[in-house]
This record gives C-alpha cells, sequence and structure tokens, in this order.
C-alpha cells in the first residue's frame, strides 16, 4: 500500500522530545512549548513596544507505513497570504545542523513571549527565518532529506516557524492558517 | 470520478506486464522504481481496472511516473505524473499528463519548475542505476 505520512511537531528537552502527530488537526503557536488545539492559557502578550513572539514551532514528516519504493523531492509552503490578523507576521525556515537532526527546543518567557527565532538564537537553522508567506506553492521551501522502503520514522528537514507579534495586535485567537507539506513517491 | 484511488500497470516491449498490486507475488504490491523504463509500450493508470489514462510509447521514450501527495491539514491531493522523456540531439524532450485522484487530467509539455504541480521529479538511486537522465 501507499506509505503512510503523518504531520508532527515538536517540542519539549533534546533526549525527551515529545512527538504529537498533527496531520488533521491544528496546533496553536502560543507562548509555552507544547502542542495544543485550543488551549487559551499561556498566550503571547500583545507588546506595549516592540515585538513579542511565540514560542518557535518545529515540524517535520515522519512515515509510519514504509512507502514501496521512495519518498522524496520535499516541500513546505503557504498560500501566500498572512491571514493572521493586523499586527502578526510569521517567519519560517528550515532546520537540520547539528545535534537531532536541527530540531532545538524553543525558549522564552511562558505567557509572554517566545525567543526570537534567529540562527544565533535556534543553532538548527540552515538560513535565517524568511516571512513564511513567501513560499507558495510556486516558490516552496525545498527541504533536503528522503526515505525508502523498508525504513519508518521521521525523515526530512525540519520546519521552523514563529509567529510575530507586534503593538498593533488585536487580542484573542488569530485566523487559522494552514501549511503544505508535498512529496513524491515511487 | 470523485476521491478515487489509482494505480499503474506498465507493459513492456515483449509482453511482460507488470502490475502495482499484485496478490499473487511477494510482496504485494511494487513500487515504480522497479520498472525498467527504457522498455515500456504501454502504461496504464488504472481506476480498478478501468484505464484512466494510457501512455503508448515508442522506441527511445522513456517512462516518466511518480505520484505526487500533498498534506494540508486534513486534506490530501494526490496527482499522479505520467509521461515520456527522450533525448533528441542532445536536448531532453519531455511531455507529462498529471492525473489528479479528484478526476482532472492536466496535459503539459516539460517540467515547469516555477509551477505548483508541475515541477520535476528527483530521480531516486535505483531509477540512477538504470542510467535515466
Amino acid at each position: 500500500m501507499a506509505a503512510t505520512v503523518q504531520i508532527v511537531r515538536k517540542t519539549g528537552a533534546p533526549g525527551s522530545i515529545t512527538i504529537t502527530d498533527i496531520t488533521d488537526i491544528n496546533s496553536r503557536a502560543n507562548a509555552y512549548d507544547g502542542h495544543s488545539t485550543g488551549d487559551i492559557s499561556n498566550a503571547i502578550q500583545i507588546p506595549a513596544a516592540g515585538t513579542n513572539y511565540s514560542f518557535w514551532a518545529t515540524t517535520r514528516l515522519k512515515c509510519t507505513v514504509a512507502p514501496a519504493g521512495t519518498i522524496n523531492n520535499l516541500r513546505w509552503f503557504t498560500d501566500g497570504t498572512g491571514s493572521f490578523g493586523t499586527g502578526v507576521t510569521c517567519k519560517a525556515a528550515k532546520a537540520s545542523t547539528g545535534a537531532d537532526a536541527g530540531y532545538r527546543q524553543a525558549t522564552g518567557t511562558v505567557g509572554q513571549t517566545g525567543t526570537q527565532l534567529t540562527q544565533v538564537n535556534h543553532t538548527g537553522l540552515d538560513a535565517a527565518p524568511v516571512d513564511a508567506f513567501t513560499f507558495t506553492a510556486a516558490s516552496p521551501l525545498a527541504l533536503t532529506g528522503s526515505i525508502s522502503n523498508p525504513s519508518t520514522g521521521e525523515f526530512g528537514d525540519h520546519v521552523v516557524y514563529q509567529l510575530e507579534v507586534g503593538t498593533t495586535a488585536g487580542s484573542g485567537a488569530t485566523s487559522q492558517e494552514t501549511f503544505t507539506f508535498r512529496y513524491d513517491e515511487t | 470520478m470523485t476521491g478515487i484511488t489509482l494505480t499503474w500497470r506498465a507493459v513492456y516491449r515483449d509482453g511482460t506486464v507488470v502490475e502495482q498490486y499484485d496478490e499473487k507475488r511477494d510482496p504485494i504490491e511494487v513500487s515504480s522504481e522497479i520498472i525498467d523504463r527504457r522498455n515500456v509500450k504501454t502504461f496504464f493508470i488504472l481506476h480498478g481496472q478501468v484505464p484512466v489514462l494510457t501512455l503508448h510509447l515508442d522506441e527511445g521514450q522513456n517512462l516518466i511516473y511518480r505520484r505526487r501527495i500533498s498534506v494540508t491539514g486534513d486534506k490530501r491531493e494526490i496527482c499522479h505524473l505520467v509521461g515520456w522523456q527522450r533525448i533528441v540531439q542532445g536536448e531532453t524532450v519531455q511531455s507529462i499528463a498529471y492525473v489528479f485522484e479528484d478526476g482532472r487530467i492536466e496535459m503539459a509539455g516539460r517540467f515547469r519548475e516555477d509551477h505548483p504541480w508541475f515541477y520535476s521529479i528527483v530521480l531516486t538511486g535505483k531509477e540512477n542505476e538504470q542510467g535515466l537522465k
């Protein structure tokens, strides 16, 4: 049968990483390191000046049923339009550098702001984060990596994203955005 | 056709048939990587036993096939890339059909790197061993 591939979100400290299947659900980017679909605690505080951030969210593909052949040619993209609302933007980058295939636990001040996603603060990033909505179906973030029969497990680069909240942001949950992974299978 | 599942069948020039799924075989499913792409005469995309698309290949035309999958939340889109490639006077010539599992079929010539679906494939190790380009 065709491979079974999940989108997973990873949280927690190295050595005890929590891997959550978010394939068919939403995952909130709050001001703490954890997955939830509707948690309203630990919201990102709207700053009086400057920018506050979500704790960065780390996602990756995971194969639970091996392909008959190979999965490769991985891509990640958005719909090209940021609809989180006034004063809220999103940056993304891929991560595969160093330990844990580039995974780094998100840090910050719980209930206030995450640490800004930069290559200094996240040493697993392959490049500086950019506006996530520059990655579209026609101009995606190309990910390296593949998986072949009979292997299962995580594969491909991590995709890490973070919401940035400015002083003009409105309170409450933002509109939901969808991100897409695309791949080829033989 | 909406939300259908499509499979493939390859027929070589000597009449040998390779099915993606064969319950008499172990393993039941084989990867398209095993297809000898230089020797395919006819390639089918099937819905059950009904050909949705039939590709007839001339000598010198190498089969191109991939199953391309998009995962967005709880939505999956699947597209089967079916076509051929040959070298003409040092240039690579391609013709590809894109068979979507929602019923659409679109035709294009060469791969288009700035298109959401029509971009090129990446050959696997086994395909590289066949000397495909």
